[in-house]
């Protein structure tokens, strides 16, 4: 069977075609490229006259040298110029509950929180082309698909502002159709360790244990669980009973996290110490390696007295003991 | 012109070379594309993502770095140091000197102070003997092992052995980590609900940068073109690349120097294999293989913002033995992994990825090598018209800039890790220009790589760095002075 010749002409204006789209493409990449450096430089430059305009440092912050007429000025600041402004101060308060105090005043005043609360029930707020342009994220308010990085963005600061408040509207974030934002509210709650919230996320514990493909990971939910105070452990106890012995597990270490934080608190667990000994010592006997590994390492955090016998059978435990 | 038989043998050539053009290059494209929309989310979800919580959170899983070295003196007290300065929790760092014969394991000692110490092994893994364990109680998270010489696969299995948290990394000795970059790879793995068993970072390159106490204090591009077209080979193969791959599942190079295993895996695979020379990418198919064949729903992850800095051969003879090893490495793992190929159980990884890696990057090459002599042949033996071949060998220079400058786009987009404007047109600059001479160089050297593998050849060709990047640095770990100095011709 003979091979088929090439249509040379065909290929030709094929090629030439090709050539021309492949040559152009590569020059607006790289002109995009340039003003994407343009940009940015001017992003930049506006963040910096900004916080040279209005002042507002962390030091000046803390010691609340702002005053009514800075609050006056930003007021009338477009919300996304506020954003630009207060972004670096936010992200500082992670590490700084003082600075989140009076930024969260702040920001109060100003009615962003009732802003970003309502951007995580999806009501975004009317925005014009031109306003949007003049605002790294403000275009994504015109993509539905990409409101979630809005709405994460909201939870993420009503978490770094520890705006007790808002914990029922986080705790219904935990629902969102994007994970990212069950993520980022997941972790806000564990910053604003609102006792009312905790069962929430007991709840979401016994999901992603169960369903292989929970939008949660175990991980984060023990880890931000373990944030609360130890005074939550005894909603703990369903959770050390439950029958998957992953969630037996992160009970029992979200209780040893807990714990460990707050040594002196363990006196306040005293009085249900029966509860804890007779749960404990069921755990210690428990089916799951891993299990009654933690369960060793929980009674040893609480100072609890789990009985002589169940004590011994856990020391005797290989598993335990490497623990 | 050409006897019967010779005409249907070059248009059948010239078929075979637009289709590797056409397939080749248009991956390629799809996958900048898939890359271009994931980075930007990428790096728009960096605003929210927790690190924060993860460095403050004691459940955060304990890692250990392992770092294989073989006649390392060089660099290797950087290297340490750079691995000891990361931010993470709960972190090890165990040094595997795989017998070197230069004063490697000397000047780990004199620079972290270490003695000669006690410690069992148990070699769940097996390696080549261990001869001793050096530590230092004031850095107790620091253990030197000198072992026999058994090849870096055997270093990175003692390492392993040696290894109690449930991950660990590896880095290779001439790295220098970003200071978050251990948390940046833990990240996809803690928040993902799927158990993932490997997280793979980028590596960018480190000459003509500036550090200090094992750290990048100030960046810059290389002096050389040679280096210049690497740091723009690099930013495409990872940016655009291993990105697109992972976005579709079908991810099967996780670059060594800097990537996070789950330790319990990687002992389930028996370890890194010695039968290639390139054991990440063996190891990252074999884990593949592994979970399809058990059935294990797990997870490869991959993320572009935790970096490791490299240096990357400054000088042509180097470069020749780098490129060589991995094209090798590349040969040796497809063929080993033959069994995959085109096979359903393995999903998108033997249906699309190993295959496009044994046509584009594996055959690919000796078409487009044998593409260089032949299609000139059939200009002259009029089966090509000069028109269409001018045309053609344009279109191909054309597009490895659109693909390069793409990179470069995506990077300006997102990372910026080059503050200067100038950088960056030179950047583009040499994007442009990267078809030009340079991959033809490259092409010749991989070629040898697949000569090398049709003649059986197993030799880990070492790449020894002469450009100076990385000096040794200052004997005292806790107030170290030493600096990485700017490169060759600084």
């Amino acid at each position: 069977m003979a091979l088929p010749v090439p249509n040379f002409q065909y290929l030709t204006s094929l090629a030439r075609s090709v050539l021309a789209s492949v040559t152009s493409g590569t020059l607006l990449l790289a002109v995009g490229a340039m003003i994407q450096r343009w940009r940015s430089d001017r992003f930049d430059r506006r963040v910096r006259t900004l916080n040279v305009q209005y002042g507002l440092t962390p030091a000046a912050l803390l010691e609340r040298k702002y005053s009514a007429e800075c609050l006056a000025k930003l007021r009338v600041l477009p919300l996304c110029n506020l954003e630009l402004l207060l972004e670096p101060l936010l992200l500082k308060c992670a590490s700084s509950l003082p600075l989140a105090n009076v930024l969260r005043e702040i920001c109060l005043e100003l009615g962003l929180i009732d802003v970003w609360q309502r951007l995580i029930l999806g009501q975004f707020l009317p925005l014009s082309f031109r306003q949007a342009l003049s605002y790294p994220d403000g275009l994504l308010h015109f993509f539905s698909h990409l409101h979630f990085l809005l709405r994460a963005r909201s939870a993420r600061n009503l978490g770094l502002l520890r705006h007790q408040a808002s914990w029922p509207i986080l705790a219904k974030a935990l629902d969102d159709p994007h994970p990212d934002v069950q993520q980022v509210a997941l972790r806000s709650l564990a910053a604003l360790r609102q006792p009312q919230s905790f069962p929430a996320l007991l709840d979401r514990m016994g999901k992603a244990a169960a369903q292989n493909h929970s939008r949660l990971s175990l991980h984060s939910l023990k880890a931000a669980m373990a944030k609360f105070p130890l005074s939550q452990a005894l909603q703990l106890l369903p959770a050390l009973r439950h029958p998957l012995p992953q969630v037996r597990s992160a009970a029992a270490e979200i209780l040893c996290e807990m714990a460990k934080r707050e040594p002196a608190e363990t006196r306040v667990l005293f009085q249900y110490k029966n509860v804890f000994d007779r749960e404990l010592g069921t755990l210690v006997r428990d089916a799951d390696p891993e299990v009654r590994a933690i369960a060793g390492e929980v009674i040893a955090q609480l100072g609890l007295e789990v009985s002589s016998s169940r004590a011994r059978q856990g020391f005797q435990d290989q598993t335990s003991y490497g623990h | 012109m050409w006897g019967p038989l010779f005409e249907p043998v070059l248009v059948f050539f010239n078929l075979l070379i637009l289709s590797y053009f056409v397939v080749g290059n248009g991956v390629y494209t799809a996958l900048m594309v898939l890359s271009l929309r994931a980075i930007w989310l990428h790096s728009r979800r960096a605003a929210y993502q927790g690190l924060t919580e993860l460095r403050g959170s004691s459940l955060t899983p304990a890692v250990t770095i392992i770092i294989p070295a073989w006649n390392e003196e060089r660099i290797i007290v950087e290297t340490v140091r750079s691995a000891l300065g990361v931010d993470y929790p709960r972190l090890s760092v165990i040094v595997v000197d795989d017998g070197s014969t230069d004063s490697t394991l000397k000047r780990l000692a004199t620079a972290f102070k270490l003695a000669p110490a006690a410690q069992g092994y148990r070699p769940a893994l097996p390696t080549s003997p261990v001869r001793s364990f050096y530590s230092d109680p004031r850095i107790p998270n620091l253990l030197v092992v000198h072992k026999q010489r058994g090849g870096k696969p055997d270093a990175l299995n003692t390492g392993i052995n040696l290894c109690r948290t449930p991950y660990f990394c590896c880095l290779d000795a001439d790295c220098i980590l970003e200071r978050d970059s251990i948390l940046r790879l833990m990240d996809p793995i803690l928040s993902s609900s799927r158990e993932t068993i490997v997280s793979g970072g980028i590596v960018r390159i480190i000459n003509g940068c500036t550090g200090r106490n094992g750290q990048i204090v100030k960046l810059g591009l290389p002096r050389t073109p040679l280096e210049r077209f690497q740091v723009v080979e690099y930013l495409r193969s990872f940016l655009t690349g291993r990105n697109g791959w992972s976005l579709l599942g079908g991810t099967v190079i996780v670059s060594g120097a800097l990537a996070l295993f789950q330790r319990k895996a990687v002992m389930e695979v028996g370890g890194f294999s010695a039968d290639t020379v390139t054991e990440d990418m063996d190891l990252i198919i074999t884990l593949r293989r592994w979970a399809a064949d058990s059935q294990r729903d797990v997870k490869l992850a991959f993320a572009s913002d935790p970096v490791c800095w490299t240096e990357c051969p400054s000088s042509r003879a180097m470069l020749t033995r780098q490129r060589r090893r991995w094209q090798l490495g590349l040969c040796q793992s497809l063929w080993k992994h033959r069994g995959m190929l085109f096979h359903r159980r393995y999903g998108i990884v033997g249906l699309f990825s190993l295959p496009f890696h044994l046509y584009v990057e594996g055959l690919g090459t000796l078409v487009e090598f044998l593409g260089y002599l032949l299609v000139p042949l059939s200009f002259f033996g009029g089966l090509v018209s000069p028109a269409l071949l001018t045309l053609f060998i344009l279109l191909g220079l054309a597009y490895g800039g659109f693909l390069s400058v793409g990179a470069i786009l995506l990077e300006e987009m997102t990372y910026r890790r080059y503050p200067r404007s100038r950088d960056l047109l030179t950047l583009l600059a040499y994007g442009m220009l990267e078809n030009v001479g340079y991959r033809q160089l490259i092409l010749f050297f991989r070629v040898q790589g697949i000569l090398k593998f049709l003649v059986g050849s197993h030799r880990w060709e070492k790449v020894m760095h002469e450009g100076q990047s990385l000096s040794p640095g200052s004997t005292d770990f806790t107030s170290a002075t030493s600096h990485l100095s700017t490169g060759k011709a600084a």
